[in-house]
């Protein structure tokens, strides 16, 4: 599942680079440091996260081996991932390697310098010093912009992402994707699609007592069709993707293998074909008793008949 | 005109046999009436009070397991709960919200009930001794773990959903971490409905 967000992680950064361009930039030998921001803070809070880019032009390997601010006792490079509704968080100690001719983003959700002991808050509208530290290229004085609490990005970046602060993808914790998450990109990255729609359902139908499994996902242009387990329950959703992310339009049994019935629900013919073709691919391989679980879904239950 | 008539179909399947499904979805989701989200604890809240479980009886509640040192998920989540709490308005003042620390060695109620005010008046802040927090986290099955960092602090590994609870205190079913604005307050509208 990292290496999922990672995927979508490295997926974003391709779309959101070009608007980091102008503006807050900083040139170190081979690297270039862009967007850098952070976020306000709530009141006591000791912790504060701060998030840049870090492109390295070089035909070596560099590695951000430390931070340094006088705004917090200390700074340290770490790493959040989502495990289910899980989170989990990693400082890194060896630092965060910066490849040859690769970007690595910090950003919410993902590696991020972690300001320790504030001596007082970060304060919206204010910024925020940090001394980055280089293995090989050196030292560098940076500041970051302080946004709003739940900033995903900084402030000349907004219209880029399409986004405002409070306006998230349906992706429950695709925090991760929030660059990625427009309409145009996600259809470029089915690997997004499979994340967004697995962290959905888990999202919305996982409780703790009751993990869900989603597995195979298939997609075709703006239709998917997903699996789902849940202790002895199963089933096939049919989803479509909005604006806003993806939805499920319903849920079905062995009903929804078959194309013809997709295309009646009304997916466009093409769409209808390609999923049931997929859908038969990827469920090939699958454990019967799990295929069971599908079949054994009684019925249809509409659950947003609008959607398609 | 074939696709009328599918989704006729379709809905006669649903009379038919939706109620069957969202019943067996709901017994499969509350395996039993003193299981899940059924537990006896007692904390203290933000002003020093004494709270047990019937906190969570008489309004409907959004519940959500954090900490204070916590750098991402809990401000994130604060800063939508405080969005959830604007869209809703009056629709949602019998809404009451909760945030339990699973630190509370660390986050005592002055601190905590700081931490919250930004939030908005109708969220507690609830600590307590370590043994009934792991009491109410076992009950509300959260995951929690003390994670080491290098100069000698630590930070926490916890879940990161927020429990939606009727005015029984009965579990109704999640926000997760991130959710889009609209289907948090449209789940948020159906708990508000039902309560």
């Amino acid at each position: 599942m990292i290496r999922l967000f990672r995927a979508a992680f490295a997926a974003s950064l391709l779309l959101i680079a070009p608007a980091f361009a102008q503006d807050g930039e900083v040139h170190l030998g081979n690297l270039t440091i862009s967007a850098p921001f952070s976020r306000a803070t709530l009141p006591n809070a000791p912790v504060g996260g701060g998030f840049l880019s870090i492109e390295n032009t070089g035909t070596d390997a560099d590695r951000l081996v430390s931070a340094s601010s006088p705004a917090a006792g200390a700074v340290q490079i770490h790493e959040m991932a989502m495990q289910g509704d899980v989170m989990k968080m990693r400082e890194l100690g060896e630092g965060l390697e910066i490849p040859a001719g690769q970007t690595v983003v910090l950003a919410p959700g993902g590696f991020h310098l972690m300001f320790m002991g504030l001596k007082q808050a970060f304060v919206e509208g204010e910024t925020v010093p940090v001394t980055l530290v280089f293995e090989k290229a050196g030292t560098v004085d940076v500041e970051l912009s302080v946004q709003g609490v739940a900033a995903d990005g900084a402030a000349m970046n907004h219209d880029a992402m399409k986004h405002d602060s409070a306006g998230h993808d349906a992706a429950g914790h695709g925090a991760m994707n929030h660059g990625a998450m427009n309409h145009d990109a996600m259809t470029a990255q089915p690997a997004d699609d499979t994340a967004a729609i697995t962290g959905m359902l888990k999202g919305v139908f996982e409780t703790p007592d009751a993990p869900l499994s989603v597995e195979p996902v298939v997609v075709s242009g703006e239709y998917a069709i997903a699996g789902w387990s849940q202790g002895e329950a199963g089933g096939r959703a049919l989803l479509r993707k909005t604006a806003s992310g993806w939805a499920v339009h319903l849920c079905a049994g062995d009903g929804l293998k078959d194309a013809g019935n997709l295309a009646a629900i009304g997916v466009p013919a093409a769409d209808a074909d390609a999923l049931a073709a997929a859908l038969a691919s990827a469920e090939a391989h699958l454990d019967p008793a799990l295929l069971a679980k599908f079949a054994s879904f009684d019925g249809t239950v509409m659950v947003d008949e609008d959607l398609i | 005109m074939a696709l009328r008539s599918v989704r006729l179909w379709l809905w006669g399947a649903v009379a038919a046999l939706g109620l069957t499904a969202i019943t067996a979805a709901i017994l499969l989701r509350q395996p039993e009436q003193d299981g899940f989200g059924k537990g006896v604890y007692s904390l203290i809240d933000q002003n020093g009070k004494p709270v047990d479980q019937t906190m969570f009886v008489g309004h409907p509640s959004a519940l959500f397991f954090g900490f204070t040192h916590c750098p991402e998920v809990c401000p994130t989540t604060m800063a939508e709960m405080a969005s959830w709490f604007a869209t809703l308005g009056d629709d949602g003042k019998a809404l009451q919200a909760y945030f339990v620390s699973i630190d509370p060695e660390r986050d005592t109620p002055q601190i905590l009930g700081d931490y919250v005010s930004w939030v908005s008046d109708r969220i507690t802040g609830i600590t307590g001794t370590p043994e009934e927090i792991a009491k109410i986290a076992k009950t509300w099955g959260i995951y929690y773990q003390r994670v080491p960092l290098d100069d000698g602090g630590y930070t926490m590994d916890h879940t990161a959903s927020v429990f939606l609870l009727d005015a029984k205190g009965d579990f109704q079913g999640t926000i997760a971490y991130r959710e889009d604005q609209a289907t948090a307050v449209a789940k948020l509208r159906n708990l508000l409905a039902k309560s």
